[in-house]
């Protein structure tokens, strides 16, 4: 289960850089989100931790981060405890229109994040799929 | 509590509980709630994140008593609500995140950013303002 969980995340994430390249840059954010949380399964099934779809969002980003203690790679540790944040914040507000209700204002998906920052997000949850591909 | 016009009301002002100096300030009753508020706003103002106004934390379970920092209970995370002055949301759930990375290592408590531009807080709907007004905590003004 733990490859098939890492397979995903990399195919997520290659998914990720075809849709960024292809200008959809909202849509390869969720795919980040998609893969981190993939390879985080990954990493929890190899250390015999909850995982999948019967384990809520944050929960599994918890776990993840208890797991990659439990490793201790101080890099990784501080890439993960940064990234956690940023996934969870980002993964509603990537799927939905927001209306400020007594107000014009609508935030749409593809500006909540710039093509630029979805680079950089690719490159961080990168870095973390490959350091799991090692761990597991 | 519904305020349904673009008032001026600062939200500042119906804050019940602040960190920053004048402010009422909670007693907590988690010790990990506490660490992660008070050192998120001594991160904050040494940051200072050039693109946030404004951070209010929200208590988890807020609609259910008066006093919602003083519950023994340690949520799995709590929400700071961000105004931002420019760029984009990102930038401002970047800014905390990394700000916050390592209190939430130290915590376990998961800091999530719902970040808004500035310019929108006067017209915050009315379950906003409920939110703030029963349990917001004031951790960063500019």
């Amino acid at each position: 289960m733990k490859q098939e969980y890492q397979r995903i995340a990399i195919r997520t994430l290659d998914a990720a850089r075809v849709t960024l390249a292809g200008g959809i840059h909202e849509i390869a954010a969720f795919n980040c989100y998609h893969a981190y949380e993939s390879t985080a399964s990954a990493l929890a099934v190899s250390l015999h931790s909850p995982h999948g779809g019967g384990v809520h969002h944050k929960d599994k980003l918890n776990i993840f981060l208890q797991c990659v203690e439990q490793i201790g790679d101080d890099r990784i540790l501080h890439q993960v405890r940064r990234l956690n944040g940023r996934i969870e914040s980002l993964r509603n507000k990537l799927l939905y229109p927001t209306q400020v209700r007594y107000s014009q204002t609508i935030v749409i998906p593809e500006n909540v994040i710039t093509a630029q920052q979805v680079e950089g997000l690719i490159q961080n949850v990168q870095e973390v799929v490959n350091w799991v591909g090692q761990q597991i | 509590m519904a305020i349904a016009t673009a008032s001026p009301i600062s939200i500042t002002e119906i804050i019940p509980y602040s960190l920053l100096k004048g402010g009422k300030k909670p007693i907590f009753g988690n010790r990990s709630v506490e660490t992660l508020l008070l050192s998120a706003t001594e991160a904050l103002q040494q940051a200072r994140p050039d693109n946030i106004s404004l951070v209010i934390a929200v208590a988890p379970g807020q609609k259910l008593v008066n006093e919602p920092w003083n519950r023994r209970y340690k949520p799995d995370s709590i929400t700071f609500y961000t105004f931002f002055n420019k760029n984009n949301t990102f930038a401002a759930i970047e800014a905390i995140s990394d700000t916050l990375a390592e209190i939430y290592g130290q915590t376990k408590i998961l800091p999530l950013t719902d970040a808004w531009s500035a310019t929108v807080m006067k017209d915050l709907p009315d379950d906003w303002y409920a939110k703030f007004t029963n349990s917001g905590c004031l951790i960063y003004s500019e």
